[in-house]
């Protein structure tokens, strides 16, 4: 287990994503979902794939002549060592002692992008244009998350704002800690395969745990020791191999 | 010694002390704690007014009629979630249902009636629209040579009702969508069933081997993301209990990426595949003949066409290795149950020959009442059907002949391509579409008179036609319809009555009166995340009250009747065979883009760029997604 520079000892609470390739089809509904939920705009005009707005990227991972492709969809990977924190000279990155979780927070961003930079995963947008909806279509914005502006690097955040639900309720409940199933990210909730799991590693019984114990989940590239939360799982050995070792990029 | 300090140290002094701090910690430090006190004010998203609440309804923008968790603000929802145990979509849900609720605002959307006229699209209030309506329908009346013909994309509705009579009225035709897809595989097989009227479906977590003719079954077909999870977690199993996929087609489409095994194939060619399974099966006695001996007939004759195709020849024909024709049909055999499916619903039907090669194949493999159950249709109200036109087909609309089409919301022109219907107008045809959209088929009408946006009204959903049992949802409505919004179903009932026909009334709670009355099958509360059976609902208006919750009936088991299937049909065999041994032809154009766009009558959300632009996961459908419309 991965350990963090940010923290005297592992949180509290250590909120993972775990991704089963072998039931993503590239469907897109964890990434609609997503922007649905974190008020991400439509693609501007001129936006590209690489100059687009997306938190969960799925990529096609192509095998080698007529095998099977698989799809890996790619928000940030919460790393525990997160690199994109210590670059940052604006503090608008923050790693949670307390769930590991590591929060953007657009409105103290320069838009340096030295995190863009520093991040080995490809998972940061930069918001090149200002941030539009059709007339009309603002009304169906979610209230719980702002809007960026321009200029502002942003990404996934595990939907923590849901996190803030989930306690809010607990604290009206008289309750310490919240219900697990009060808290589960927008992407989770949308997958219609069942292929994204969400929990909390720290519960030694809950299936997160079990799974990141799994000898078939990975980590994307595993070897740089920045600790992801986001775990891989794969029956394939082959796709195993090729995905921790070299991970996805984009383009 | 004496020190003496000329200007230039001093300068030198300075400007190593200014790069010394500036190439410590110090600086970045200072920054850092300046930074919180430099952040921007967050830009805050508007809170529509109304506490927080869930509701639920059902997706009316494809077929699959998917359930729905709705995140409201007082009326407003501002997100969409599966419904886990729903009985139509167990916890689906696509990309377009995600976003449904933006499309009341989208930016092709149509507010009043429009006519189009020289090019240019004029608005028009709704009396000039009725009266254009009223003048169309008696013209129809007058002239035997202007036919009225109206296209319903859903079937079953109270609306389709009216149209049916409607069509009564005018002497004019009900059309309903071609089968497409696996739909029309099961079709093509009940039509072999002599036991009477036969509809089946496909349970897919009772097969082992799922063969796939360009059917997208791992992506766009049935319920969003069913198989893909009952063959992942297949996976974990022992061997002998893993489901396979096995796509055979010309393009090496998503679901054939996706697929366990992809077999590339002449396109055209796939009944003498078909049939070079079949010879093998039979010439090794790997067929199952338990079931071919109690429940098909004509096995000689159809042994007979398939000892043609011995895998050598099918190497010739379909540029498939015979060795891998002889495997698969091995393969097939041995990890029974096994089904077949067949056509991309997106690029066209696969020919009827072929699809009586599938058929056959599927009889082989003993697939019905196994992972091709029998299923019921949804009870309905049968009073005065007698007075109302039958659906029929788009063959039944000769060339030249409609004078006024009507085009329901619901049609998609996925379903009925524009090039046919275009062929089936007369000249100066009136073209009226409900659609609320200025797009896909509402795009190409003469005058638009736009019906309730989807989420906007409530509507009558069945499930797809190939689920493995029925399943009907009263989708209650989650958004109130602009005011002067002209219902089709009064607009038309006016236009009637103008033109001197009588339709019969409205007949409200009609079809829950049928539910009950049948007393068949549960509904699914999502509130309670629980069933009740239907015999044990105790009136009319509590029924009406589940369903407005969001509720959703499913049938019960339908027994197996009694009867045969014929493997071959009376003089099919000469035409089998002319088309398995005809050329490969070309390869077929597929509309398909976005997941299940093809077969919605509404355009894509603009956040589905996300997909299309912003990523490279999909292309984006062709004229669907606006960029310049935005502004």
């Amino acid at each position: 287990m991965h350990t963090s520079k940010h923290t005297t000892s592992l949180p509290a609470h250590r909120y993972t994503l775990v991704v089963d390739l072998d039931r993503c089809t590239g469907c897109g509904a964890c990434g609609t979902a997503c922007a649905v939920e974190n008020n991400i705009p439509p693609a501007a005009e001129k936006a590209t794939e690489r100059t687009g707005t997306v938190w969960m990227r799925v990529h096609e991972a192509a095998a080698a002549g007529d095998g099977p492709s698989t799809f890996v969809p790619i928000p940030c990977q919460q790393c525990d060592n997160p690199p994109c924190v210590d670059v940052c000279p604006q503090r608008a990155i923050e790693y949670d002692p307390r769930t590991g979780i590591v929060a953007q927070i657009p409105v103290r961003c320069l838009g340096c992008r030295y995190c863009m930079v520093a991040c080995p995963y490809h998972t940061r947008s930069f918001n090149w244009w200002t941030p539009e909806w059709p007339e009309g279509m603002k009304a169906t914005l979610n209230p719980d998350v702002s809007i960026r502006t321009r200029g502002v690097v942003e990404k996934c955040n595990f939907c923590v704002q849901r996190l803030q639900a989930a306690r809010a309720k607990a604290s009206a409940a008289g309750q310490a800690e919240i219900d697990p199933a009060d808290y589960v990210p927008a992407c989770v909730e949308a997958c219609p395969s069942r292929a994204l799991s969400f929990g909390d590693a720290a519960d030694e019984k809950g299936e997160v745990a079990r799974l990141a114990k799994d000898p078939e989940s990975f980590r994307l590239l595993a070897g740089l020791g920045t600790g992801p939360k986001v775990l891989y799982r794969s029956s394939d050995p082959a796709v195993r191999e090729r995905l921790s070792r070299t991970g996805v990029t984009r383009g | 010694m004496k020190l003496e300090l000329s200007r230039r140290d001093l300068f030198l002094a300075g400007g190593g002390a200014v790069a010394g701090i500036a190439l410590s910690p110090v600086p970045w430090k200072l920054l850092d704690d300046l930074s919180i006190w430099t952040q921007q004010p967050p830009t805050p998203t508007p809170r529509p007014a109304g506490p927080l609440a869930f509701r639920f309804t059902s997706c009316a923008l494809c077929p699959a009629s998917c359930g729905l968790k709705a995140r409201c603000f007082g009326a407003q929802p501002v997100g969409f979630a599966a419904v886990p145990g729903h009985p139509a979509s167990d916890g689906g849900l696509c990309p377009l249902g995600l976003t449904a609720h933006h499309l009341a605002k989208h930016p092709l959307r149509a507010n009043h009636p429009e006519r189009v006229s020289g090019g240019k699209r004029e608005r028009i209030d709704r009396a000039a629209a009725t009266a254009a309506l009223s003048a169309a329908l008696a013209a129809c009346g007058r002239d035997p040579k202007r036919t009225f013909a109206v296209v319903d994309g859903r079937p079953g509705r109270s609306l389709s009702r009216t149209y049916r009579a409607l069509a009564a009225a005018t002497g004019g035709l009900y059309v309903t969508p071609p089968a497409a897809g696996a739909a029309l595989s099961l079709e093509a097989l009940a039509k072999r069933f002599d036991g009477g009227a036969l509809a089946l479906g496909v349970d897919f977590s009772k097969a082992r081997r799922v063969v796939s003719f360009g059917t997208p079954v791992l992506t766009d077909a049935g319920t969003p993301g069913l198989l893909a999870r009952l063959r992942a977690e297949s996976r974990r199993r022992p061997a002998a209990e893993r489901i396979e996929v096995i796509q055979v087609e010309a393009t090496r489409g998503r679901s054939a990426a996706l697929a366990d095994r992809y077999i590339p194939i002449a396109p055209g060619t796939e009944a003498a595949f078909a049939l070079g399974l079949a010879h093998v099966l039979l010439d090794e006695k790997l067929a199952d003949a338990a079931f071919l001996e109690a429940r098909t007939t004509g096995l000689a004759d159809f042994a007979a066409l398939s000892a043609r195709f011995a895998p050598a020849l099918v190497e010739q024909k379909t540029g498939v290795g015979a060795g891998v024709v002889t495997a698969l049909a091995r393969d097939l055999a041995a990890n029974r149950p096994a089904l077949v499916l067949g056509g991309d619903p997106t690029a066209g039907p696969l020919s009827g020959e072929t699809e009586a090669a599938i058929a056959a194949l599927n009889l082989l493999l003993g697939a019905p009442f196994g992972a091709l159950p029998v299923r019921s249709e949804a009870p309905r109200e049968t009073d005065g059907d007698a007075k109302l036109a039958a659906a029929t087909s788009l063959d039944a609309l000769p060339d030249g002949s409609v004078g006024f089409l009507l085009l329901d919301a619901t049609v998609a022109e996925g379903m009925v391509p524009w090039a046919r219907l275009e062929r089936a107008l007369a000249a100066d045809a009136l073209v009226v579409s409900f659609s609320p959209f200025r797009a896909g088929l509402g795009e190409k009408a003469t005058l638009l008179i736009p019906g309730p946006a989807p989420l906007e009204e409530s509507i009558e959903l069945e499930g797809p036609a190939d689920a493995p049992f029925a399943t009907l949802a009263f989708a209650p409505a989650l958004l109130s319809p602009p005011k002067d919004l002209a219902l089709p179903e009064e607009i038309l009932r006016e236009a009637a009555e103008a033109a001197g026909l009588s339709l019969p009334a409205p007949a409200a709670g009609a079809r829950s009166a049928a539910l009950l009355a049948a007393r068949r099958g549960r509904l699914y509360d999502p509130a309670a995340a629980s069933f009740v059976a239907v015999g044990d609902v105790a009136s009319p208006d509590a029924l009406g009250e589940l369903f407005a919750r969001g509720a959703c009936w499913v049938d019960d088991a339908t027994p197996e009747p009694k009867g045969r299937f014929a493997l071959l049909k009376d003089g099919e065999a000469p035409r089998l065979l002319e088309t398995a041994l005809g050329a490969p032809t070309a390869l077929p154009a597929s509309l398909a883009s976005l997941p299940r766009v093809a077969v919605s009558a509404a355009p894509p959300s603009l956040l589905l760029t996300k997909l299309t632009r912003e990523t490279a996961l999909f292309s984006a459908p062709a004229a669907a997604i606006p960029t310049a419309a935005r502004a």
